[in-house]
């Protein structure tokens, strides 16, 4: 990026709350429903329908509110933002404008230059619009998205680029899941982001903002900024002041468009929701919620650790996925070798795992075992990770796998001398190049040991085996 | 015996004796319905068959000795914005014309299951937007109580249907006057009830803070025996109240001694029509004769308020009235080529020229920094109009005031500029703002036989009071 | 209406104004009867405009008149309600409009 420019960007995430049931309707919020199975007269906008707020819609907000540091408002109260479009049955949207559930929070991220803090201003409640699909000269509506509880939760601008967006954006997926108040499914619509941008020469005025709408991956997140920025950078180059105005990101082509101005709305003639008395919350209520929290991400990798030694960077990956979190508490209390067992989950379990994980399918304990087999040297680390994908498929004991299958490390230095040697008559120009001074070549002679054993050997006897047979001549 | 003169309360104790059954009560309204709709013009649809239908099952229903509702067997109406499954909900707009909504409204639950037999949907104003009956889809309704004249509006089909003997009772929406002021000009009892009292659910919404669906009966011991069963809390309505409510129609008959009636200085003189203030000051001294103390008072604010009334009121309604975009239901414009298009097309198609007009002015209120001017500085007039309640009701019981400031006029005559029309809600809507309970109640004629009435305010919950006060006037006047 | 008073003086509301406002709230007029609204319409906005004269300092503004508080429902899903989209054009259950649309809702 251009030193001279700064990239100032805002989020506004929209999480999916987790609900049985809509915010203003006793429709199901079900995914993967037929088309327009959960909808009644409220969500479908017909003459009459009346919204009653959802106590639990309220709960979960309180959650992401107490869990992201905000000040949970005792007095809230609704707003209609009118405008039309097909997707939004009664022509407005009842959302949280002037006084919304909670103000004021913050969520640390891990980027480059260490700890950062960005500040949260305000999380408010609404309600979800329904699903579009185009194609054929035709527009096809499902209204069974149409009243699925939103948390909106909106950033200052304190994010200086895109992967501090992402790093933002996964931080908070992982403090929603922790807290209960949001599953965030990625694939099912359930966290989605609209981002403000706009670039300044440092120490400069904030140039005109750009609005990108309705981004649906952290991958889209940080591509559409990404190419936005570089477009007002340079715009600003060329001496050209940016529009005001809502853009979207074509996933197909990596690029942004403006939209036309009849679709971005613009003014919204918010007004008070005539039919919901304000919500009214004790302090009592606020507090009880907030009693009921799990220990959040900060909190589990601030233990792990002072706890369990654990390095930050690992501590942070770990705390940030709940179900792994969990599992690898129970792990760690079976062995000592907590160091060990962090690595073998980042590296080795991550990838078995799906993108929101429910449970670990590794028991613990077989875990614990592999990372003592691992430490005291009896299986090399080819070996840990074959056994971690092993007894993640299927109800076996790591013990028995190294016994069936003769996978325990070979430390005889004549036999891995021998294994050597039969490597060297086939490839002799890997001594050649050794003797000519290629350093590398040493490297891949015990490469070739590793390979011929299954990743068996012991790299210290195959390292002295090696040495043996080069100090021959 | 002529089944359609009697009272709903008359009529419901015969039937209760089995002394008229109940398909009987259906068949004469039924026939009445025949014999005047043609020029009336009162109901929009008439459900005919479905009434008697419901009418033999009651029937069945007593003859077997099952406990039965309080209204069982009464014929009754509802203004065609109460929407009931199965049949034809219009709110007399094109858009809406072959609507058949696949819920009921929660007054129109409560209703069947009190017994009450449905003969059919009233002519009103479009979308409930007008004081004559004269901006329906379907034409206009003529007032049977001054032949020649408009009913008033918006509830207007079903003051003229009460009136002209058609239902014993129906029901009417009311958001600035509109139970109130038909009531007045068709020489029935209407009743707006305290906000919250009443579902709203189901009901076509006009400005969603100040709507509330109320009685139109030809007695106010009609109008307190259905209130009894139209209010109570409603879980769909989060506005609708947790609460008990008495026996509306226990203490109808206790008198007004002691009782202190407020008369607001405003609401005489200029441009109220003289036999209006006539009505008013008689109403005071019969009041005083039974025992009743009555004191003017000042509130400059409850007339001025009329402005804070249609900013409000149109800029909810613009919202509300959003939802009708011909997408999934209603009128749908043929030959749009987008959504954006079809929803442009449908509207303009579907709505009337007042509808439209109301609409673009609760569009301009809210609009930019018109919101500041208009809408905010409405909302903080509100206020002032509920302090002003506030205030006299600290000092008396009821506030005595006309409904209308004119007696009902003839149908050419309502062409009027919006602004003379929009006028005639002037003594209605102090009630609507401040939420308080208000009935309109027939009282004299004037000299061509028209109808004149007054209007009676309460503080919140005040409708008991209100009846007794109604119930005295009434029985004093003799009309009944 | 006074004819006099229409000549000597603008129409509060111009013809573009009130063509504006009808775009926003999604009515095709034609130009005519945007004509006669914003006649209309003039004469209703310098009557509210009296507003203007009631003194409102130190007022809070009132959006409802409530005689409760906040009402919340449980979160339990209701069985499905029948017939919702049986007043529309249909593929299926799927409601079908016609044409095309570029962007995004704005929710």
């Amino acid at each position: 990026m251009t030193p001279e420019f700064e990239t100032v960007i805002g989020l506004e995430v929209h999480a999916e709350l987790s609900t049985a049931s809509k915010i203003f309707c006793s429709c199901a919020t079900g995914f993967g429903a037929e088309p327009n199975t959960q909808v009644c007269p409220v969500c479908m906008g017909l003459p009459g329908g009346m919204p009653v707020l959802n106590r639990a819609a309220v709960e979960k907000a309180v959650r992401a509110g107490l869990a992201l540091g905000c000040e949970v408002q005792t007095y809230s109260a609704f707003d209609r933002k009118n405008y039309f479009y097909p997707d939004l049955p009664k022509g407005y949207q009842i959302t949280q404008q002037e006084r919304p559930l909670c103000l004021g929070g913050s969520l640390m991220i891990e980027t480059a230059g260490g700890e950062k803090r960005i500040g949260i201003a305000r999380i408010h409640i609404e309600e979800d619009a329904a699903k579009l699909v185009y194609g054929g000269g035709k527009v096809l509506v499902d209204y069974n998205r149409c009243g699925v509880p939103l948390a909106e939760i909106v950033t200052e601008p304190d994010i200086r680029g895109a992967e501090e967006a992402a790093a933002f954006l996964k931080k908070l997926r992982s403090v929603l899941r922790a807290s209960g108040a949001a599953e965030c499914r990625m694939s099912e619509g359930g966290m989605r982001c609209d981002v403000n941008i706009s670039v300044r020469r440092r120490g400069e005025q904030f140039g005109e903002r750009v609005e990108l709408k309705n981004l649906s991956s952290f991958r889209s997140v940080a591509r559409a900024i990404e190419y936005e920025a570089k477009r007002l950078i340079a715009a600003a180059e060329r001496g050209e002041a940016a529009a005001r105005e809502t853009r979207r990101f074509d996933e197909s082509t990596g690029r942004t468009f403006a939209m036309r101005r009849k679709e971005s709305g613009g003014d919204y003639r918010y007004f008070p929701e005539p039919n919901l008395p304000p919500l009214v919350l004790t302090e009592e209520e606020i507090e009880r919620i907030r009693a009921s929290l799990p220990e959040l991400p900060d909190a589990r990798k601030r233990r792990y650790v002072s706890e369990l030694g654990l390095a930050p960077f690992d501590a942070e990956q770990i705390a940030s996925e709940n179900a792994v979190a969990d599992w690898f508490e129970r792990a760690a209390a079976l062995t000592p070798h907590r160091r060990r067992l962090a690595a073998l989950t980042l590296t080795e379990l991550f990838r078995l795992l799906p993108s929101d994980p429910e449970s670990v399918p590794l028991p613990p304990e077989r875990a614990a075992r592999i990372t003592d087999m691992a430490e005291a040297g009896e299986i090399s680390a080819a070996v840990a990770k074959r056994l971690i994908e092993r007894c993640f498929a299927e109800d076996v004991s790591p013990d028995e796998v190294v016994r069936a299958e003769g996978l325990g490390v070979i430390r005889d230095e004549e036999e891995l001398e021998r294994i050597l040697r039969e490597a060297l008559r086939e490839e002799p120009k890997l001594l050649t190049d050794y003797r000519r001074g290629k350093s590398a070549a040493r490297g891949a002679m015990l490469g070739r040991v590793m390979r011929r054993t299954g990743g068996r050997a012991d790299p210290q006897a195959a390292s002295a085996a090696l040495d043996r047979i080069l100090n021959e001549e | 015996m002529n089944i359609t003169d009697l009272s709903a309360a008359r009529l419901s104790a015969l039937l209760r004796r089995g002394e008229v059954s109940a398909l009987e009560a259906a068949d004469a309204y039924l026939c009445e319905i025949e014999r005047r709709e043609p020029r009336l013009r009162a109901f929009i649809t008439v459900t005919a068959e479905r009434a008697r239908e419901q009418a033999r099952e009651i029937d069945r229903r007593r003859a077997s000795g099952e406990a039965l509702g309080p209204l069982a067997g009464v014929p009754m109406a509802l203004k065609d914005n109460i929407c009931t499954e199965g049949i034809r909900t219009t709110c007399a707009s094109r858009l809406l014309r072959d609507f058949v909504p696949p819920f009921s409204a929660g007054v129109a639950e409560r209703l069947e299951r009190a017994g009450a037999v449905l003969l059919g949907k009233t002519n009103m104003d479009e979308f409930a937007m007008g004081s004559t009956t004269q901006t329906s889809f379907f034409g206009g309704t003529e007032n049977p109580a001054a032949p020649g004249c408009v009913p008033g509006g918006s509830s207007g089909g079903s003051a003229a249907a009460v009136a002209a003997h058609e239902a014993a009772f129906a029901l009417g929406s009311d958001t600035g006057g509109s139970i109130r002021q038909p009531a007045a000009f068709c020489g029935v009892v209407g009743l707006k009830p305290t906000y919250g009292t009443v579902t709203r659910y189901g009901a076509a919404e006009l400005a969603s803070s100040l709507d509330q669906i109320g009685p139109l009966t030809r007695t106010v011991l009609d109008c307190a025996m259905v209130t009894n069963v139209l209010t109570g809390h409603d879980p769909r309505d989060a506005t609708s109240l947790v609460r008990e409510y008495p026996d509306f129609t226990s203490d109808v008959s206790r008198g007004v001694k002691g009782m202190r009636i407020a008369l607001v200085r405003e609401f005489f003189g200029s441009p109220f029509a003289e036999e209006v203030q006539r009505s008013v000051r008689r109403a005071a001294e019969m009041f005083r004769s039974l025992g009743a103390e009555t004191e003017e008072v000042s509130a400059p604010i409850l007339t001025r308020a009329l402005p804070a009334y249609y900013i409000i009121s149109t800029a909810e309604a613009s919202g509300n009235l959003a939802r009708y975009d011909g997408v999934r239901y209603g009128r749908r414009a043929e030959n749009a080529s987008d959504p954006d298009e079809l929803m442009r097309l449908s509207r303009a198609e579907g709505f009337g020229t007042e509808v439209k007009r109301r609409i673009l002015l609760g569009t301009f209120v809210l609009d930019g920094e018109n919101r500041e001017r208009y809408f905010e500085k409405a909302m903080k007039v509100r206020t002032l109009v509920v302090r002003a309640f506030r205030e006299i009701f600290s000092r008396f019981d009821l506030v005595l005031a006309p409904t209308t400031p004119t007696v009902p006029y003839r149908i050419e005559e309502r062409d009027a500029d919006p602004e003379t029309r929009y006028l005639s809600d002037i003594c209605a809507v102090p009630a609507s703002l401040a939420g308080l309970p208000a009935l309109s109640m027939p009282f004299g004629r004037d000299g061509a036989g028209r109808p004149a009435a007054v209007q009676l305010i309460a503080p919140a919950f005040g409708e008991r009071e209100i009846f007794r006060a109604a119930y005295a006037l009434e029985r004093e006047e003799g009309d009944v | 209406m006074d004819l006099k008073k229409e000549n000597i003086r603008e129409p509060r509301l111009t013809h573009e104004t009130v063509a504006r406002l009808a775009e926003t709230a999604r009515l095709a007029l034609t130009p005519e009867e945007t004509d006669s609204i914003a006649r209309e319409l003039s004469n209703l906005v310098d009557y509210i405009d009296g507003i203007e004269k009631i003194d409102t300092e130190g007022v809070e503004p009132t959006a409802r008149v409530l005689f409760g508080g906040t009402a919340l429902r449980d979160d339990v899903p209701a069985p499905p309600a029948k017939d919702m989209t049986r007043n529309a054009v249909r593929a299926g259950a799927v409601v079908v409009l016609p044409g095309d649309i570029q962007g995004e809702g704005g929710a």
